[in-house]
Protein backbone atom coordinates (compact mmCIF):
# COMPACT_ATOMS: atom_id res chain seq x y z
CA UNK A 1 0.00 0.00 0.00
CA UNK A 2 1.60 3.26 -1.06
CA UNK A 3 2.23 5.75 1.63
CA UNK A 4 0.00 8.71 1.66
CA UNK A 5 2.15 11.63 0.67
CA UNK A 6 -0.59 14.02 1.73
CA UNK A 7 -0.40 12.98 5.35
CA UNK A 8 3.38 12.97 5.32
CA UNK A 9 3.47 16.43 3.83
CA UNK A 10 0.90 17.61 6.31
CA UNK A 11 3.02 16.37 9.17
CA UNK A 12 6.16 17.87 7.69
CA UNK A 13 4.80 21.30 6.95
CA UNK A 14 2.28 21.44 9.77
CA UNK A 15 -0.67 21.61 7.45
CA UNK A 16 -3.92 19.86 7.40
CA UNK A 17 -4.02 16.76 5.31
CA UNK A 18 -6.62 18.25 3.04
CA UNK A 19 -4.56 21.36 2.52
CA UNK A 20 -1.52 19.26 1.82
CA UNK A 21 -3.49 17.21 -0.61
CA UNK A 22 -4.56 20.34 -2.42
CA UNK A 23 -1.00 21.58 -2.64
CA UNK A 24 0.12 18.25 -4.02
CA UNK A 25 -2.56 18.30 -6.66
CA UNK A 26 -1.40 21.74 -7.74
CA UNK A 27 2.13 20.52 -7.91
CA UNK A 28 1.08 17.51 -9.94
CA UNK A 29 -0.92 19.69 -12.30
CA UNK A 30 2.10 21.93 -12.81
CA UNK A 31 4.23 18.95 -13.63
CA UNK A 32 1.72 17.55 -16.05
CA UNK A 33 1.32 20.90 -17.76
CA UNK A 34 5.01 21.36 -18.34
CA UNK A 35 6.01 17.81 -19.01
CA UNK A 36 6.87 18.06 -22.65
CA UNK A 37 9.67 16.49 -24.59
CA UNK A 38 12.32 18.35 -22.69
CA UNK A 39 10.77 17.38 -19.36
CA UNK A 40 10.28 18.95 -16.01
CA UNK A 41 13.07 18.50 -13.54
CA UNK A 42 12.21 18.35 -9.86
CA UNK A 43 15.34 18.99 -7.87
CA UNK A 44 16.31 16.08 -5.69
CA UNK A 45 13.78 13.82 -7.35
CA UNK A 46 14.09 13.49 -11.10
CA UNK A 47 12.73 14.47 -14.46
CA UNK A 48 9.21 13.99 -15.75
CA UNK A 49 8.67 13.68 -19.46
CA UNK A 50 5.75 12.94 -21.67
CA UNK A 51 6.51 10.41 -24.34
CA UNK A 52 3.93 9.08 -26.72
CA UNK A 53 1.23 10.57 -24.50
CA UNK A 54 2.46 8.79 -21.40
CA UNK A 55 4.06 10.52 -18.47
CA UNK A 56 7.45 9.07 -17.61
CA UNK A 57 9.82 9.68 -14.77
CA UNK A 58 13.59 9.35 -14.67
CA UNK A 59 15.06 9.59 -11.21
CA UNK A 60 18.20 11.52 -10.49
CA UNK A 61 21.33 9.47 -10.37
CA UNK A 62 21.74 10.31 -6.73
CA UNK A 63 18.30 8.95 -5.92
CA UNK A 64 18.84 5.85 -8.03
CA UNK A 65 22.07 5.18 -6.18
CA UNK A 66 20.54 5.72 -2.80
CA UNK A 67 17.96 3.02 -3.35
CA UNK A 68 20.83 0.71 -4.35
CA UNK A 69 23.07 1.27 -1.39
CA UNK A 70 23.05 -2.39 -0.53
CA UNK A 71 24.43 -3.16 -3.97
CA UNK A 72 26.83 -0.28 -4.04
CA UNK A 73 30.08 -1.10 -5.76
CA UNK A 74 28.83 -4.18 -7.51
CA UNK A 75 29.65 -4.34 -11.14
CA UNK A 76 28.84 -6.63 -13.96
CA UNK A 77 31.21 -9.49 -14.48
CA UNK A 78 31.79 -12.04 -17.15
CA UNK A 79 29.93 -15.25 -16.51
CA UNK A 80 32.43 -18.09 -16.80
CA UNK A 81 29.83 -20.75 -17.29
CA UNK A 82 26.26 -21.09 -18.47
CA UNK A 83 23.68 -19.60 -16.16
CA UNK A 84 22.53 -21.88 -13.39
CA UNK A 85 19.11 -23.44 -13.54
CA UNK A 86 16.29 -21.10 -12.72
CA UNK A 87 14.91 -23.35 -10.01
CA UNK A 88 17.99 -22.92 -7.88
CA UNK A 89 17.29 -21.09 -4.69
CA UNK A 90 19.38 -19.02 -2.40
CA UNK A 91 19.72 -21.84 0.07
CA UNK A 92 22.07 -23.65 -2.29
CA UNK A 93 24.12 -20.57 -2.95
CA UNK A 94 27.43 -20.26 -1.22
CA UNK A 95 28.12 -17.35 1.02
CA UNK A 96 30.63 -15.97 -1.46
CA UNK A 97 29.45 -12.60 -2.74
CA UNK A 98 28.54 -12.64 -6.35
CA UNK A 99 29.53 -9.19 -7.35
CA UNK A 100 32.15 -8.24 -4.91
CA UNK A 101 34.46 -5.43 -5.94
CA UNK A 102 37.26 -7.95 -5.47
CA UNK A 103 36.24 -9.48 -8.75
CA UNK A 104 37.97 -8.26 -11.83
CA UNK A 105 35.81 -5.80 -13.68
CA UNK A 106 34.34 -6.90 -16.97
CA UNK A 107 35.23 -5.27 -20.23
CA UNK A 108 33.75 -1.80 -20.45
CA UNK A 109 31.82 -2.72 -23.55
CA UNK A 110 29.68 -5.07 -21.51
CA UNK A 111 28.56 -2.36 -19.19
CA UNK A 112 25.56 -0.43 -20.08
CA UNK A 113 25.21 2.96 -18.56
CA UNK A 114 21.90 2.42 -16.78
CA UNK A 115 23.05 -0.78 -15.17
CA UNK A 116 26.55 0.12 -14.19
CA UNK A 117 26.66 0.85 -10.51
CA UNK A 118 29.30 3.25 -9.39
CA UNK A 119 30.34 4.30 -5.96
CA UNK A 120 28.93 7.53 -4.74
CA UNK A 121 31.45 10.20 -4.11
CA UNK A 122 29.44 11.54 -1.24
CA UNK A 123 28.60 8.20 0.18
CA UNK A 124 29.88 7.71 3.68
CA UNK A 125 32.98 5.64 4.04
CA UNK A 126 32.40 2.16 5.19
CA UNK A 127 33.20 -1.41 4.48
CA UNK A 128 33.21 -2.41 0.84
CA UNK A 129 29.82 -3.25 -0.45
CA UNK A 130 29.24 -6.94 -0.40
CA UNK A 131 26.16 -8.46 -1.80
CA UNK A 132 24.36 -10.54 0.71
CA UNK A 133 21.50 -12.91 0.13
CA UNK A 134 18.24 -11.26 0.82
CA UNK A 135 15.70 -12.68 3.20
CA UNK A 136 13.73 -15.70 2.19
CA UNK A 137 10.99 -13.58 0.77
CA UNK A 138 13.21 -12.70 -2.16
CA UNK A 139 14.28 -16.22 -2.84
CA UNK A 140 12.25 -16.59 -5.98
CA UNK A 141 13.18 -13.20 -7.19
CA UNK A 142 16.87 -13.86 -6.89
CA UNK A 143 16.83 -17.26 -8.36
CA UNK A 144 19.24 -16.20 -11.05
CA UNK A 145 21.59 -14.78 -8.47
CA UNK A 146 23.08 -18.16 -8.00
CA UNK A 147 26.69 -17.76 -8.94
CA UNK A 148 27.95 -19.53 -12.01
CA UNK A 149 30.40 -21.26 -9.79
CA UNK A 150 27.64 -22.88 -7.82
CA UNK A 151 28.58 -26.50 -7.27
CA UNK A 152 25.81 -27.86 -9.44
CA UNK A 153 27.94 -30.80 -10.38
CA UNK A 154 29.44 -31.23 -6.96
CA UNK A 155 29.27 -34.76 -5.63
CA UNK A 156 26.10 -35.42 -3.78
CA UNK A 157 25.88 -36.77 -0.33
CA UNK A 158 25.17 -40.18 -1.75
CA UNK A 159 28.29 -40.05 -3.83
CA UNK A 160 30.31 -39.09 -0.84
CA UNK A 161 28.72 -41.89 1.11
CA UNK A 162 30.10 -44.35 -1.35
CA UNK A 163 27.06 -45.18 -3.45
CA UNK A 164 28.67 -43.76 -6.52
CA UNK A 165 30.44 -46.22 -8.80
CA UNK A 166 33.75 -47.07 -7.34
CA UNK A 167 36.78 -46.63 -9.47
CA UNK A 168 39.11 -49.59 -9.46
CA UNK A 169 41.77 -48.95 -6.94
CA UNK A 170 45.29 -49.11 -8.19
CA UNK A 171 47.05 -52.21 -7.02
CA UNK A 172 50.24 -50.89 -5.63
CA UNK A 173 51.55 -54.37 -4.82
CA UNK A 174 51.77 -55.39 -8.47
CA UNK A 175 55.20 -53.91 -8.99
CA UNK A 176 56.92 -55.66 -6.11
CA UNK A 177 55.18 -58.88 -6.97
CA UNK A 178 56.40 -58.77 -10.54
CA UNK A 179 59.89 -57.95 -9.40
CA UNK A 180 59.82 -60.83 -6.93
CA UNK A 181 58.55 -63.19 -9.61
CA UNK A 182 61.28 -62.11 -12.00
CA UNK A 183 63.84 -62.56 -9.27
CA UNK A 184 62.58 -66.06 -8.49
CA UNK A 185 62.61 -67.03 -12.16
CA UNK A 186 66.14 -65.73 -12.58
CA UNK A 187 67.22 -67.53 -9.45
CA UNK A 188 65.73 -70.81 -10.67
CA UNK A 189 67.34 -70.37 -14.07
CA UNK A 190 70.68 -69.70 -12.46
CA UNK A 191 70.34 -72.66 -10.15
CA UNK A 192 69.33 -74.86 -13.02
CA UNK A 193 72.22 -73.63 -15.07
CA UNK A 194 74.63 -74.30 -12.24
CA UNK A 195 73.19 -77.76 -11.69
CA UNK A 196 73.31 -78.67 -15.36
CA UNK A 197 76.77 -77.23 -15.59
CA UNK A 198 77.93 -79.38 -12.73
CA UNK A 199 76.46 -82.37 -14.49
CA UNK A 200 78.31 -81.41 -17.63
CA UNK A 201 75.24 -80.94 -19.76
CA UNK A 202 75.89 -77.26 -20.32
CA UNK A 203 78.73 -74.92 -19.65
CA UNK A 204 79.05 -73.94 -16.04
CA UNK A 205 78.74 -70.28 -15.16
CA UNK A 206 82.38 -70.28 -14.12
CA UNK A 207 83.49 -71.64 -17.47
CA UNK A 208 81.35 -69.13 -19.29
CA UNK A 209 82.85 -66.32 -17.31
CA UNK A 210 86.34 -67.64 -17.88
CA UNK A 211 85.66 -68.42 -21.53
CA UNK A 212 86.05 -72.19 -21.20
CA UNK A 213 83.98 -74.69 -23.12
CA UNK A 214 81.81 -77.14 -21.22
CA UNK A 215 83.46 -80.24 -19.91
CA UNK A 216 82.74 -83.30 -21.94
CA UNK A 217 80.44 -85.89 -20.60
CA UNK A 218 81.27 -89.55 -20.47
CA UNK A 219 79.55 -90.09 -23.76
CA UNK A 220 81.32 -87.21 -25.43
CA UNK A 221 84.70 -87.53 -23.81
CA UNK A 222 86.19 -89.20 -26.78
CA UNK A 223 85.20 -86.40 -29.09
CA UNK A 224 86.33 -83.85 -26.63
CA UNK A 225 89.66 -85.50 -26.23
CA UNK A 226 90.16 -85.56 -29.94
CA UNK A 227 89.23 -81.96 -30.48
CA UNK A 228 90.24 -79.79 -27.60
CA UNK A 229 90.85 -81.72 -24.38
CA UNK A 230 90.43 -78.57 -22.42
CA UNK A 231 88.53 -80.32 -19.64
CA UNK A 232 88.46 -84.01 -20.28
CA UNK A 233 87.10 -86.52 -17.86
CA UNK A 234 88.97 -89.52 -16.69
CA UNK A 235 87.22 -92.34 -18.44
CA UNK A 236 90.08 -94.68 -18.97
CA UNK A 237 89.24 -98.26 -19.91
CA UNK A 238 88.56 -100.75 -17.16
CA UNK A 239 88.16 -97.99 -14.63
CA UNK A 240 85.73 -95.46 -15.99
CA UNK A 241 83.95 -94.83 -12.72
CA UNK A 242 87.09 -94.30 -10.73
CA UNK A 243 88.48 -91.79 -13.14
CA UNK A 244 85.42 -89.65 -13.61
CA UNK A 245 86.69 -86.75 -11.50
CA UNK A 246 90.34 -86.86 -12.40
CA UNK A 247 90.51 -83.86 -14.64
CA UNK A 248 90.57 -80.75 -12.57
CA UNK A 249 94.19 -81.06 -11.68
CA UNK A 250 95.35 -81.89 -15.15
CA UNK A 251 97.53 -79.24 -16.69
CA UNK A 252 95.63 -79.61 -19.91
CA UNK A 253 92.47 -78.53 -18.20
CA UNK A 254 93.87 -75.16 -17.34
CA UNK A 255 92.54 -72.24 -19.23
CA UNK A 256 95.93 -70.59 -19.18
CA UNK A 257 97.85 -70.69 -22.39
CA UNK A 258 100.55 -73.33 -22.11
CA UNK A 259 104.10 -72.25 -22.68
CA UNK A 260 105.56 -72.85 -26.10
CA UNK A 261 107.94 -75.49 -24.80
CA UNK A 262 105.25 -77.46 -22.99
CA UNK A 263 105.24 -81.20 -23.31
CA UNK A 264 102.08 -83.21 -23.87
CA UNK A 265 100.98 -86.76 -23.26
CA UNK A 266 97.91 -88.91 -23.66
CA UNK A 267 96.21 -90.03 -20.49
CA UNK A 268 94.85 -93.50 -21.02
CA UNK A 269 94.01 -94.37 -17.41
CA UNK A 270 93.75 -92.80 -13.98
CA UNK A 271 93.82 -94.68 -10.71
CA UNK A 272 93.71 -93.71 -7.10
CA UNK A 273 96.47 -96.05 -6.15
CA UNK A 274 99.90 -96.33 -7.51
CA UNK A 275 99.66 -100.07 -7.74
CA UNK A 276 96.59 -99.98 -9.87
CA UNK A 277 98.20 -97.37 -12.08
CA UNK A 278 101.26 -99.54 -12.45
CA UNK A 279 99.09 -102.41 -13.62
CA UNK A 280 97.50 -100.26 -16.27
CA UNK A 281 100.89 -98.93 -17.31
CA UNK A 282 102.16 -102.42 -17.79
CA UNK A 283 99.19 -103.25 -19.94
CA UNK A 284 99.76 -100.29 -22.23
CA UNK A 285 103.47 -100.87 -22.38
CA UNK A 286 102.80 -104.30 -23.69
CA UNK A 287 100.20 -103.01 -26.13
CA UNK A 288 102.45 -100.24 -27.45
CA UNK A 289 105.72 -102.11 -27.26
CA UNK A 290 106.45 -101.75 -30.93
CA UNK A 291 105.26 -98.14 -31.23
CA UNK A 292 108.17 -96.40 -29.60
CA UNK A 293 105.86 -94.63 -27.15
CA UNK A 294 106.68 -94.20 -23.55
CA UNK A 295 104.25 -95.15 -20.84
CA UNK A 296 104.66 -93.25 -17.57
CA UNK A 297 102.68 -92.54 -14.46
CA UNK A 298 101.94 -88.91 -13.53
CA UNK A 299 100.69 -88.29 -10.02
CA UNK A 300 98.53 -85.34 -9.28
CA UNK A 301 95.74 -84.01 -7.11
CA UNK A 302 92.14 -83.94 -8.19
CA UNK A 303 89.36 -82.99 -5.81
CA UNK A 304 91.66 -83.41 -2.85
CA UNK A 305 92.52 -86.93 -3.87
CA UNK A 306 95.69 -88.26 -5.34
CA UNK A 307 95.31 -89.60 -8.83
CA UNK A 308 97.86 -91.68 -10.64
CA UNK A 309 97.51 -91.14 -14.36
CA UNK A 310 98.89 -93.47 -16.96
CA UNK A 311 100.33 -91.26 -19.69
CA UNK A 312 101.33 -92.47 -23.13
CA UNK A 313 103.86 -90.56 -25.14
CA UNK A 314 105.80 -87.37 -24.67
CA UNK A 315 104.99 -84.91 -27.40
CA UNK A 316 106.50 -81.50 -28.01
CA UNK A 317 103.24 -79.87 -28.94
CA UNK A 318 99.57 -80.21 -28.52
CA UNK A 319 99.06 -80.85 -32.21
CA UNK A 320 101.59 -83.65 -32.17
CA UNK A 321 99.76 -85.27 -29.28
CA UNK A 322 96.47 -84.97 -31.15
CA UNK A 323 98.03 -86.54 -34.25
CA UNK A 324 99.30 -89.43 -32.18
CA UNK A 325 95.85 -89.84 -30.64
CA UNK A 326 94.42 -90.25 -34.10
CA UNK A 327 97.21 -92.48 -35.24
CA UNK A 328 96.97 -94.91 -32.35
CA UNK A 329 93.26 -94.67 -31.97
CA UNK A 330 92.83 -98.38 -32.35
CA UNK A 331 95.28 -99.08 -29.55
CA UNK A 332 94.03 -96.50 -27.12
CA UNK A 333 90.92 -96.76 -25.03
CA UNK A 334 87.99 -94.41 -25.25
CA UNK A 335 88.14 -91.30 -23.22
CA UNK A 336 91.78 -90.48 -23.81
CA UNK A 337 92.59 -86.86 -23.07
CA UNK A 338 95.56 -84.63 -23.41
CA UNK A 339 97.70 -83.78 -20.46
CA UNK A 340 100.37 -81.16 -20.34
CA UNK A 341 103.34 -82.71 -18.70
CA UNK A 342 105.14 -80.89 -15.96
CA UNK B 1 1.17 28.02 9.44
CA UNK B 2 1.11 29.87 6.15
CA UNK B 3 1.31 28.13 2.87
CA UNK B 4 4.81 27.12 1.88
CA UNK B 5 6.48 28.73 -1.08
CA UNK B 6 6.63 26.71 -4.26
CA UNK B 7 10.32 26.03 -3.64
CA UNK B 8 9.62 24.87 -0.11
CA UNK B 9 6.80 22.69 -1.34
CA UNK B 10 8.90 21.06 -4.05
CA UNK B 11 11.78 20.54 -1.66
CA UNK B 12 9.54 19.00 0.97
CA UNK B 13 7.81 16.73 -1.53
CA UNK B 14 11.10 15.60 -3.04
CA UNK B 15 12.53 14.94 0.41
CA UNK B 16 9.53 12.89 1.46
CA UNK B 17 9.49 10.84 -1.73
CA UNK B 18 13.22 10.12 -1.41
CA UNK B 19 12.86 8.98 2.14
CA UNK B 20 10.05 6.63 1.28
CA UNK B 21 11.84 5.18 -1.71
CA UNK B 22 15.05 4.67 0.21
CA UNK B 23 13.05 2.64 2.69
CA UNK B 24 11.61 0.65 -0.18
CA UNK B 25 8.16 2.04 0.32
CA UNK B 26 5.98 3.11 -2.53
CA UNK B 27 4.57 6.60 -2.39
CA UNK B 28 1.65 8.07 -4.26
CA UNK B 29 1.60 11.60 -5.48
CA UNK B 30 -2.09 12.39 -5.98
CA UNK B 31 -3.25 12.81 -9.58
CA UNK B 32 0.27 12.31 -10.86
CA UNK B 33 1.36 8.74 -10.17
CA UNK B 34 2.98 6.28 -7.84
CA UNK B 35 6.68 5.94 -7.16
CA UNK B 36 7.97 2.59 -6.09
CA UNK B 37 11.14 0.57 -5.86
CA UNK B 38 11.36 -2.76 -7.65
CA UNK B 39 14.10 -5.24 -7.14
CA UNK B 40 15.74 -6.55 -10.27
CA UNK B 41 17.69 -9.76 -9.73
CA UNK B 42 20.99 -10.32 -11.41
CA UNK B 43 20.78 -11.16 -15.05
CA UNK B 44 23.04 -12.72 -17.60
CA UNK B 45 23.18 -10.93 -20.86
CA UNK B 46 23.48 -12.62 -24.22
CA UNK B 47 27.14 -11.76 -24.44
CA UNK B 48 27.83 -13.58 -21.19
CA UNK B 49 28.03 -10.64 -18.82
CA UNK B 50 26.38 -11.16 -15.48
CA UNK B 51 24.72 -8.03 -14.22
CA UNK B 52 24.44 -7.48 -10.49
CA UNK B 53 21.10 -7.22 -8.79
CA UNK B 54 19.74 -3.76 -8.29
CA UNK B 55 16.79 -1.78 -7.19
CA UNK B 56 15.03 0.26 -9.80
CA UNK B 57 12.73 3.21 -9.22
CA UNK B 58 9.57 2.87 -11.20
CA UNK B 59 6.87 5.41 -11.78
CA UNK B 60 3.33 4.45 -12.63
CA UNK B 61 1.43 7.44 -13.88
CA UNK B 62 -2.06 7.96 -12.76
CA UNK B 63 -4.75 7.64 -15.35
CA UNK B 64 -5.34 11.35 -15.26
CA UNK B 65 -1.65 12.04 -15.75
CA UNK B 66 -1.44 9.86 -18.83
CA UNK B 67 -4.61 11.05 -20.46
CA UNK B 68 -4.14 14.71 -19.63
CA UNK B 69 -2.44 16.22 -22.60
Amino acid sequence: MPSSLSSLLADTLGLSEEHAHTLLERLAQAIRDHADETGVHVSGLGTFRRRDGALTFEPEDDLAQRVNQRYEGLEAEAAPSPPPPAEADDSSSPAVPLFSPRFSPPPPSRLTAPLALTALDESPPGPPAVWEPRPDGDADEDASDVPPSAPADAPSAEDEAGTAPQRPARDRSTGPRVAAAVFVVLFLLGAGWLLLGQQGIVSTPQSVVSGESPPPTAESSEGAASSASSAPTDTAPADTAAAADDTSGAPGASSDEPPADARWGLVVASRDTRTAAEGQATTFRDRLADRALSVTIQTGEADNTTRHRVVVGDFSSRDAALEAMDEYDALLPEGVWLLRLE
Amino acid sequence: MSDPSPEELVEAVAHLIRDQLEQGTSVDLPTLGTFSVEHRPSQTTEDGARLPPRNAITFTPADAASSDQ
